[in-house]
């Protein structure tokens, strides 16, 4: 009887300590994975961020880019016309004041644009979706576009992420106006749990999706949506229109 | 919106399964005192009823889709085996251990299950302040002690070691409701950590 009590007993603590030492080797093993899954976590994080600065450093390079052309195109432009008025002898004196006057009006106006256009304030005061809707304005009061905005009247949280967003709606509507050949632009704003979808359409010539010079633009703006934690969808078609859709 | 986290309904599953199996010892060691032959009959009552909560906790514990299928689908395969080993063996006590063991099976790979997967995802937090690993190291220890017990189960009850067996067993008993408690406890409240609601 005592034999059978002792295998009992010892077969039992066998069990045991089999079962206690697999737990305590789980811990051990848990710890080690952990330790790899935060160093790993780590890195990416460092890559990311890396690649932030990146992308962060070329929209400030293209924004760089588009400010010197926008003053050496159109608002030299002007003054030069301004100052070849003023200084041409051919002209009567009150006349040439009066045309320099128009342009340096005209220049003062573009400057204003400019300003308006960079400035990051606005988009933080009035909220990303009054920037846009005024943005698509502005494209109503030049009379080349007939525009259309529907919204459901839900403004979502600010964040510093909406200053990356509101530089791809004014990329998007650059390219409307400079490519697009549209006679309506269309803005449909949407927010759904949460979540903001932020639709801009046009009746244009629209584009085929495997053109590479379209791909770099598109990448460009799915690398930003990305930037910003939004996801971004183009639909388009050679002369059906281009529909993009921004969600954030 | 705010919606629970699955650990959440899981241990909420888990206080159903603690009242379940209360009531159940009640009414099985009323049945003991007032005389009756056996009580096998409210365990054969139980035992599927078991399978299914802890199926049910075991399926909101897991993350992958592919892993709450096969809890699913562990769950009806025990359930048609408890039956069948209920339909061949309706005298009491008679090679009954054939379906306690399958149910025990079902707990150790269910448990074993979330530990690998556990590994697969860890998390930053401490493990050893995860009630969910303490839910399933006590499902693991218990249940695997208790297979023993009842794979051995024939040969113990002739056996004169039979007492030994049973306070093993009853100490088992009593170790498994400690470290679920213990889970409970670390439970984080909710007001501590928002972050539990995603």
């Amino acid at each position: 009887m005592n034999n059978q009590v002792s295998t009992i007993f010892f077969g039992a603590t066998a069990i045991f300590t089999v079962l206690v030492f697999f737990i305590i080797l789980f811990v051990v093993y848990y710890k080690q994975r952990q330790r790899a899954h935060l160093l790993e976590k780590k890195s990416l994080q460092s890559a990311f961020e890396q690649e932030k600065i990146i992308s962060v450093m070329e929209i400030q390079e293209q924004t760089f880019n588009e400010v010197s052309r926008e003053i050496h195109d159109n608002i030299g432009q002007v003054l030069s016309l301004a100052r070849m008025q003023l200084n041409n002898p051919n002209q009567s004196h009150p006349e040439a004041i009066q045309h320099a006057d128009e342009l340096l009006e005209q220049a003062i106006r573009d400057i204003r644009s400019l300003s308006h256009t960079l400035n990051t304030y606005k988009v933080q005061s009035m909220g990303i979706i009054e920037s846009t809707m005024q943005l698509v304005e502005q494209l109503k009061n030049t009379r080349q576009f007939n525009t259309i905005i529907e919204f459901d009247n839900v403004y979502p949280e600010p964040k510093d992420s909406h200053i990356i967003i509101y530089r791809m709606i004014q990329e998007i509507v650059n390219n409307i106006i400079k490519h697009s050949k549209a006679s309506e632009i269309k803005l449909n704003i949407q927010t759904r749990n949460d979540i903001t979808s932020l639709t801009i359409s046009d009746n244009g010539v629209g584009f085929k999706q495997a053109s590479p010079h379209q791909g770099i633009g598109m990448r460009n703006l799915a690398e930003r949506a990305k930037l910003a934690n939004a996801s971004i969808e183009f639909n388009s078609n050679s002369g059906n229109g281009t529909s993009i859709q921004i969600k954030f | 919106m705010v919606k629970r986290k699955n650990s959440d309904k899981a241990f909420h599953t888990v206080v159903v399964l603690l009242v379940v199996t209360f009531i159940t010892e009640l009414i099985a060691n009323s049945i003991h005192n007032f005389g009756f032959k056996t009580n096998v009959t409210v365990y054969k009552i139980f035992d599927p009823l078991q399978v299914i909560l802890f199926s049910y906790i075991f399926y909101h514990l897991y993350q992958f889709r592919k892993l709450k299928i096969f809890a699913v689908y562990a769950c009806i395969v025990a359930l048609i085996l408890l039956t069948i080993s209920t339909i061949i063996n309706i005298s009491p006590n008679v090679n009954n251990s054939i379906g306690v063991t399958t149910k025990c099976a079902l707990y150790i790979l269910l448990s074993l299950i979330k530990f690998s997967e556990m590994l697969q995802t860890p998390s930053e937090e401490n493990i050893v302040v995860n009630p969910t690993f303490w839910f399933c190291s006590a499902v693991f220890f218990f249940f695997s002690v208790n297979i023993m017990f009842w794979i051995t189960f024939n040969q113990i009850s002739e056996s004169a070691a039979k007492n030994t067996a049973r306070l093993i067993h009853v100490y088992c008993n009593y170790i498994f409701y400690s470290i679920v408690a213990l889970s409970f406890l670390l439970i984080p409240s909710k007001n501590k950590l928002p972050d539990r609601y995603e």
